[in-house]
């Protein structure tokens, strides 16, 4: 939207009044034109000129601007070139069907084919003209989710930097834009304490308590917290690694011929193991009846959220009350956690192997070898003597003060984590400040690229060999390797990422359903809904199915709970795994509960959110923002007096809302049949759904199914948005006016092979703004500000209200 | 639609911005070191905190001016402190309007609110001015451990343009470093903790020695190596990295002063884990440990964001389901308006609470209070207009005996929001000339 | 949804002394412009620190303009708070003693303390910033003192130069407006970044404003007019008044009317007595109205019928004025005028 506001046209008609006045008026600056390239004005005569001025500007003139557009400037074929973005904006309208609307007189179609192929001609042309511009990537700050990650493949450490660091800003809807990414004082002094914390945990070097500490959370205290009848949570800080005795206390007892349950452990979301529980009374004899149950595992430092759960536990659903739930003669229950540790871990640490590659003791040389190769893997390309001789000094300082051998390498482990060579990804040119000059980033620089691209980490040894080996521009090599990186598990990070970022699936951690409306939203089904479109994604990407499956697959990934959340049977057990769906109520990301709650109010759905939702994110049509002063739908009635369609259908009353809401809410209504939590509904308080629809183009629905169907006749423009957010993902930059070029072209071949997902990642990657760059001149723009000398300023002097007052 | 030109408009603005920064400072410090501190020795703190969403105005303003009499509702919670504060009338931020760049008040007002720069409306290319929290901070910063403060309460949103084509960084953060660098505020009570004083492992003087000797050692090191790197790079790139080294250096400010005071603080409360899920709970933790570090004089700049602008958190604490934002685009349904009072008091009276704790604390013969400066206010007056001016605003405590409080002063319409950061600027020892669109110095604050 | 949307009709800043029933019925003339979308009302500056007179331009204001809330807002009232205070004419004062049958006042004055009224400079730079480039106007019909201020302050010259595409000035019977502020009135001449025009008093004598249409057109919509109260209270009716500010207005809101003619270009400069001295040159920023006896007609009634018009809720959104031009203009065809001009809406479905 921001292309229109440069728009050239307002500037010429800002003068024009003013020339015909005469030359009375030396004329301001602002007259200068851009240079363009000329347009085939007879063509647009023939084919744009007379539709537009017939059909369009019936509607869209000076006096009757309706959705605020006048087209009549547009009535000269100059603006084809110089105000693109409002003719791309006109052609998608007319292409889409969406205008002329109904009751307009339509031109027979072959005219409005031919307006849109010259438009469309014209474009490529101009497109063609432009020389072919890699475009510029920013050095890029390692982020939050990468500098976990890369810390994790390069010690083996599991550092929470996304509860250490501060929130990276995205643009673009990413949080990986180069351009964002600052660095300020408070990070700087988390980086110092992160790479001292990080170093001292990889070479073991905090010694464990003498004794084990015990810390316990249970329901009496309320340091347990209930989630629900067998399931409870605590967050609890765990000050060192190592193993811990997990403790649980099971107050209560159950009948005779229970069964016993499974019980799962969660650590931070993640399951960290299951054990059976017996639920038969004890055959001792407690006052109160009471069991339990304990296991060793290796925990990290850090601030953790344990859980802990009976799974699929049916003998609960048979209880009427928490009275009852929490009755010892009635159930058993989770009554208590306890944390005993910690215990020197009895493997040895995983870290400590990888950067110990040789027994420090043998000498220098093997002391020099570890510090080399941490550098070559922390600043992921080859190092020289020279900085590997700057971070031995690090050693050599350590034992002047007195220390050993492994601190001291503990201390040039520090150093390297806090170099820009770690924390930054700068790619380096041959002319910094030509941007005529573009060339090929190094292999290595490129195998960073993709690995960050892929893995948001760093790359792996077998990748940065081939890079250092001079490989990697090898086309055959370079697939071979995004192939194994696509289905390394490490490419979960895409999904987490990527598809997180895209689909807005992150904000599951920040929305909160009203509890009284939506009991059925815990924990689990947020996790459970965060994972079936996670492992969705992945298959689309490692199974290389076509980008169709995202709008209407008839497959998805379940575990017993979402089944039957989506009431489809058959599905047992805690685990996930792809289920073929028989009916149309689910299908595609449009169907997925995480979808459906990250696009709606905390107590109800709202049309325009997921409308909008679709329009951005799905098609790359984005809605542009309210006029300044319209106050944002008011929904908050509905249910009560009259239901949500009433409702906004009179707010498209007014043409000003229509412009926008007649798309989005039609769209958003394909998907009333899913509540603000993604359940399946055919009422919403006292009013039945009905979600027929028709799009402005005239095409129509009956059911949440028929939309997709007719989103799936989008396939170019679903393809073309997909790419662009993916292209701005690996790029880490937004997208410009040069890479239009490049988009299409990905696309193009996309159509060609049927939108097969991996296609577009191979293309991406061998696109000439993911292999190259170029230099970028020096404006005052990018370079620091110079504050402007203000010599003699002048205040007037401020008003003292109450004097004045008595005048 | 804005036509870039011999002198673009925003230039013009940022001209009238950064002019602070262009000044002499040094001239303009003498008389600086006398006011920051008053008859006494106190230093004079300043924090900001910031409410989002505007408020309903008829519970804010009241109909008399000067002394005051009954407190209008929102500000009930205020009562036991009707002396120690003044409500201010009609200041007014002309940058948070949408000029000619439309949609998305949210997004300007709380990229402007200390800044008094009209925000460059991109998602991508952020442009705001240095905000005058943090001119102060140069000045007078390097006499405390910490120059300033960032907190927050609510996490940065993660994905998603934040208003109508702003940038999230605009309501992700309220203090700026530099046109281009926002500083993100903390949010974890454990983490400002461990900031303030320090991780609670117990260091002997030599221990401490070697590490800070280290830490010196690798900033040293990075630098060197920044300047290495920089050589082969494009202008942005070593933007990016003057950031990095304009960051450093200030870490090793931090590392001298501490190594200069070897007093620990003692906080006399426990270690918090993590960000507790009650938002009263959470300010509580937080306001408590501004309150220790002023005390403690570590640093006099705070700037404290509630939630975001725009922000949609429900309060179901007190029984409000829906989300901030939505509810206050009521169009004047009464049942709605309810809700949003409820919230702009709920918030109000979390404030009080740190207030009484500021007011409780003594210093010399005075309180803590009575040396500060605790402006509690929101970047748009009625939130379902978004109108930029009148905007509520009051201060609370003394700001050294100069502030005449207990009553309204009504200023004239359309008084900048900046003259008054140019009268706190002098009373905080920073003689800035100009600051953002301000047009002259806000007087009538020390006049009963 | 801005795009092609061109430029908006031109803003407003009317700076006048108040002190002429002519004053009035130009801050009438200018409501009626922005009625039919020739012009949009950016803000209103009085040069005189009276506040019972800025309590009566606001009462008109707000009677045109409609309560303040529902997303449109009513600007303050400029006003210098030095300088003399002058006389205010009691035809601003009557008004609000008026009382309907039922006991209630007719008009509420609302401006009681300088606190309801803005620093003339902040109000202009503010409004400044909300307007596209050389798209406002200037219309001064009192002493430059508030505008010679803006001109020295800081930065404000610039925003003019950016923005202001002229000014026109009413001199006022026997230029009592350049002699009320010699020192403002030289700053305005020399240091003005764009092009001035101005109404000499010849002009406002030669186009009285009808008084007769007080009874007829302004009584017609309403009333209760406080413009029309004021014309009775001003002297005995009937009357007419030259129209000093009112030719100024006009001219600045429909340069292209044609309903004046204009000097060649030229210097003026202002005496130290307050003689003010017009010096012809090609470069000259400034130049004269001339009246032309062949628009007489044509000009009082327009006078007439923008004065007199009805409020008119102001449109949310601006209409392209300009860009109707520019279509015109540019496509120089038929169809495209007539849709700028004579469609009167979109077709029915």
């Amino acid at each position: 939207m921001l292309v229109y506001k440069t728009s050239s046209r307002p500037v010429f008609s800002a003068i024009l009044p003013l020339l015909t006045v005469g030359a009375l008026w030396a004329a301001p600056a602002t007259t200068a034109k851009p240079k363009t390239p000329s347009v085939d004005a007879a063509g647009f005569d023939a084919n744009v000129k007379p539709i537009l001025r017939n059909t369009c500007s019936g509607c869209h003139n000076a006096t009757v601007t309706s959705g605020g557009v006048n087209l009549l400037p547009y009535l000269d074929p100059v603006t084809v070139s110089e105000d693109r973005a409002a003719w791309e904006k006109i052609v998608q309208k007319i292409q889409s069907g969406e205008m002329p609307p109904k009751g307009i007189p339509r031109p027979p179609q072959e005219k409005m084919t031919a307006l849109v192929t010259f438009v469309q001609g014209e474009f490529e042309k101009a497109d063609a003209a432009v020389k072919p511009d890699p475009g510029r990537v920013t050095a890029r700050r390692l982020n939050r989710n990468e500098y976990r990650n890369t810390i994790h493949d390069l010690l083996a450490v599991d550092f929470r930097a996304d509860k250490t660091f501060p929130t990276d800003d995205s643009g673009y809807g990413f949080d990986n834009i180069s351009d964002i990414l600052a660095i300020s004082p408070v990070l700087m002094e988390k980086y110092l304490s992160a790479a001292e914390t990080i170093a001292s945990r990889a070479m073991g070097a905090d010694p464990l308590p003498k004794k084990p500490i015990e810390a316990s959370a249970d329901l009496k205290t309320k340091t347990l917290r209930r989630l629900d009848f067998s399931t409870v949570e605590a967050t609890q800080r765990v000050d060192f690694d190592g193993d811990y005795t997990v403790r649980f206390g099971f107050p209560g007892e159950r009948t005779a011929d229970a069964k016993p349950v499974k019980m799962g452990f969660w650590m931070d979301g993640q399951l960290l193991k299951t054990i059976e529980v017996e639920m038969k009374p004890s055959k001792l004899v407690y006052f109160n009846p009471f069991s339990d149950a304990e296991f060793k595992v290796y925990l990290p430092e850090g601030d953790h959220l344990f859980r802990a759960g009976f799974i699929d536990d049916d003998f609960v659903k048979t209880l009427k009350d928490a009275k009852e739930a929490y009755s010892d003669k009635k159930n058993k229950y989770i009554g208590s956690i306890t944390f005993v540790g910690p215990f020197a871990s009895t493997v040895e640490k995983a870290s400590r192997k990888k950067i110990l590659i040789c027994d420090p003791k043998t000498g220098q040389a093997c002391v020099q070898k570890i510090v080399a190769n941490l550098a070559h893997h922390a600043y992921r390309r080859p190092v020289t003597p020279a900085e590997v001789a700057g971070l031995m000094k690090f050693v050599a300082m350590a034992k002047a003060q007195g220390q050993s051998t492994e601190q001291g390498i503990q201390l040039a482990l520090e150093a390297m984590l806090v170099s820009p060579q770690f924390l930054f990804r700068t790619e380096r040119d041959a002319n910094p400040t030509d941007p005529e000059k573009s060339h090929r980033v190094s292999d290595v620089e490129l195998a960073s690229r993709l690995s960050y691209f892929l893995w948001s980490s760093m790359p792996d040894d077998e990748l940065l060999n081939v890079a250092e080996a001079g490989k990697l521009k090898d086309a055959t090599v370079l697939d071979a390797q995004v192939r194994r990186m696509m289905t390394d598990k490490k490419a979960a990070a895409f999904a987490d990422n990527f598809a997180g970022q895209w689909l807005e699936i992150r904000n599951l951690d920040s929305i909160k359903p009203d509890p009284v409306k939506f009991p059925a939203w815990t924990p689990e089904l947020k996790e459970a809904m965060r994972t079936e479109t996670n492992m969705f994604f992945q298959d689309v990407l490692t199974e290389n199915r076509p980008i169709s499956d995202f709008i209407n697959a008839k497959y998805t990934f379940l575990n017993e709970m979402l089944a039957k959340y989506y009431g489809i049977d058959g599905v047992k057990g805690p685990d996930f795994r792809r289920v073929d769906l028989t009916t149309d109520q689910r299908g595609g990301i449009l169907a997925q509960g995480s979808v459906l709650a990250v696009s709606s109010y905390p107590s109800r759905t709202s049309p325009t959110i997921r409308g909008k939702y679709i329009l951005n994110n799905i098609l790359g049509t984005p809605p542009p923002p309210p006029p300044p002063d319209v106050p944002a739908l008011d929904d908050s009635k509905v249910g009560a007096e009259v239901s949500l369609r009433k409702q906004l259908e009179a707010h498209r009353a007014n043409p000003v809302c229509a412009s926008c809401h007649s798309k989005m809410d039609v769209l958003g209504f394909g998907l009333e049949n899913y509540d603000a939590i993604g359940k399946w509904r055919t009422a919403d308080g006292k009013f039945p759904i009905d979600i027929s629809g028709s799009l402005p183009n005239g095409k129509s629905f009956q059911t949440a199914a028929g939309m997709r169907a007719i989103l799936m006749d989008s396939m170019p423009q679903i393809s073309h948005c997909l790419i662009e957010k993916v292209m701005t993902y690996a790029l880490g930059r937004g997208m410009q006016a040069y890479d239009n070029r490049t988009i299409e072209q990905i696309n193009k071949s996309m159509a060609a092979d049927g939108y097969h997902f991996q296609t577009m990642i191979f293309e991406v990657v061998h696109s000439l703004p993911f292999q190259s760059r170029r230099g970028e001149l020096v404006t005052s723009q990018n370079s620091p500000p110079a504050s402007p000398g203000d010599t003699k300023p002048k205040t007037q002097p401020a008003v003292k209200a109450k004097e004045i007052a008595q005048k | 639609m804005t036509i870039p030109k011999a002198l673009p408009r925003r230039t013009f603005l940022r001209g009238l911005g950064t002019a602070a920064i262009g000044l002499p400072f040094l001239d303009a410090m003498a008389p600086a070191l006398r006011a920051s501190t008053i008859p006494g020795g106190a230093p004079i703190r300043m924090a900001f905190f910031y409410v989002p969403n505007g408020m309903i105005m008829d519970a804010w303003t009241p109909s008399w001016e000067g002394k005051f009499q009954d407190l209008p509702r929102t500000l009930k919670a205020m009562e036991p402190f009707k002396d120690d504060f003044i409500q201010i009338g009609n200041l007014t931020h002309n940058t948070g309007r949408a000029l000619l760049d439309g949609a998305g008040d949210h997004g300007r007002c709380s990229g402007s609110y200390l800044t008094g720069i009209q925000v460059k409306k991109s998602l991508i290319e952020i442009k705001n001015g240095i905000s005058f929290d943090q001119i102060v901070a140069n000045q007078i910063g390097k006499k405390t451990r910490f120059p300033s403060l960032e907190l927050g309460m609510e996490d940065a949103r993660q994905a998603g343009d934040c208003d109508s084509g702003y940038s999230c960084a605009y309501t992700n953060n309220l203090a700026w470093r530099s046109e281009t660098q926002p500083l993100p505020p903390t949010l974890d009570p454990r983490a400002l903790f461990e900031r303030l004083f320090g991780t609670g492992v117990p260091m002997t003087p030599a221990e401490k020695a070697r590490q800070s000797k280290y830490r010196r050692s690798i900033l040293d090191f990075v630098t060197d190596d920044t300047h290495k790197l920089e050589t082969t790079l494009g202008p942005t790139d070593r933007r990016k990295l003057d950031e990095y080294l304009s960051s450093i250096r200030e870490v090793e400010r931090q590392l001298e002063h501490a190594e200069k005071d070897n007093s620990q603080v003692d906080p006399h409360m426990e270690k918090p884990y993590g960000i507790p899920a009650d938002f009263a709970e959470h300010f509580k933790l937080m306001s408590d440990m501004v309150a220790i570090a002023f005390q403690a004089d570590q640093t006099r700049i705070v700037t404290f964001l509630m939630t975001h602008e725009g922000g949609s958190r429900p309060y179901r604490e007190i029984g409000i389901p829906d989300g901030h934002h939505p509810l206050t685009h009521h169009r004047n349904q009464p049942e709605l308006m309810e809700k949003v009072r409820k919230i702009n008091e709920y918030h109000v009276k979390q404030f009080a609470g740190f207030v009484e704790k500021m007011k409780a604390t003594k210093e010399g013969d005075r309180t803590l209070l009575d040396n500060s400066m605790l402006v509690y206010g929101a970047g748009l007056a009625d939130g379902n207009q978004h109108l930029h001016e009148d905007l509520p605003t009051i201060i609370v405590g003394k700001g050294g005996n100069y502030i005449k409080s207990g009553r309204r002063l009504v200023t004239r319409r359309e008084t900048p929001m900046c003259n008054l950061y140019l009268t706190m600027m002098d009373r905080m020892g920073v003689n800035v000339e100009h600051f953002g669109d301000s047009t002259g110095r806000l007087e009538g604050l020390d006049l009963a | 949804m801005q795009f092609g949307r061109g430029k908006p009709s031109a803003g407003v800043f009317y700076d006048s002394a108040f002190t002429t029933i002519d004053d009035i019925l130009t801050e009438a003339l200018i409501y009626g412009l922005q009625g039919k979308n020739d012009c949009r009302v950016a803000v209103i500056t009085c040069s005189r620190p009276d506040l019972a007179t800025i309590g009566y331009v606001e009462m008109v204001e707000r009677y045109y303009h409609g309560p303040a809330g529902n997303f449109s807002q009513l600007p303050a009232i400029g006003m210098p708070t030095s300088g003399a205070k002058g006389e205010t004419p009691k035809a601003f004062v009557i008004p609000f003693t008026l009382k309907k049958l039922d006991g209630t006042p007719v008009y509420k004055n609302e401006v009681s303390s300088v606190i309801e009224t803005g620093d003339p400079n902040t109000l202009i730079r503010n409004y400044l910033e909300a307007q596209n480039d050389q798209n406002a106007f200037f219309v001064v019909a009192g002493p430059a003192t508030n505008i010679a201020s803006a001109l020295e302050f800081r930065g404000m010259k610039d925003l003019i130069a950016a923005k202001i595409k002229y000014l026109v000035m009413a001199t006022g019977p026997g230029e009592v407006n350049i002699k009320g502020d010699v020192a403002a009135a030289k700053k305005l001449f020399a240091g003005w970044p764009t092009p001035i025009f101005v109404s000499g008093p010849e002009i406002g004598d030669a186009l009285p404003f009808p008084g007769a249409s007080i009874e007829k057109e302004f009584a017609a919509p309403n009333t209760d007019h406080p413009v029309a109260d004021a014309y009775r209270l001003w002297k005995p009716m009937p009357y007419d008044t030259p129209s000093y500010s009112m030719s100024a207005a006009l001219y600045a809101a429909r340069p292209k009317e044609g309903y004046f003619k204009l000097s060649d270009p030229g210097t003026i400069t202002v005496g130290d007595n307050g003689k003010t001295s017009f010096a012809p040159s090609a470069q000259g920023k400034h130049q004269l109205l001339i009246a032309d006896p062949a628009q007489k007609e044509k000009i009082i009634a327009a006078y007439v019928e923008l004065a007199s018009a009805k409020p008119a809720v102001r449109q949310r959104f601006r209409p392209d004025a300009a860009a109707a031009a520019d279509g015109q203009k540019k496509a120089g065809d038929p169809a495209a005028a007539a849709a700028g001009e004579k469609r009167p809406g979109p077709p029915k479905p």
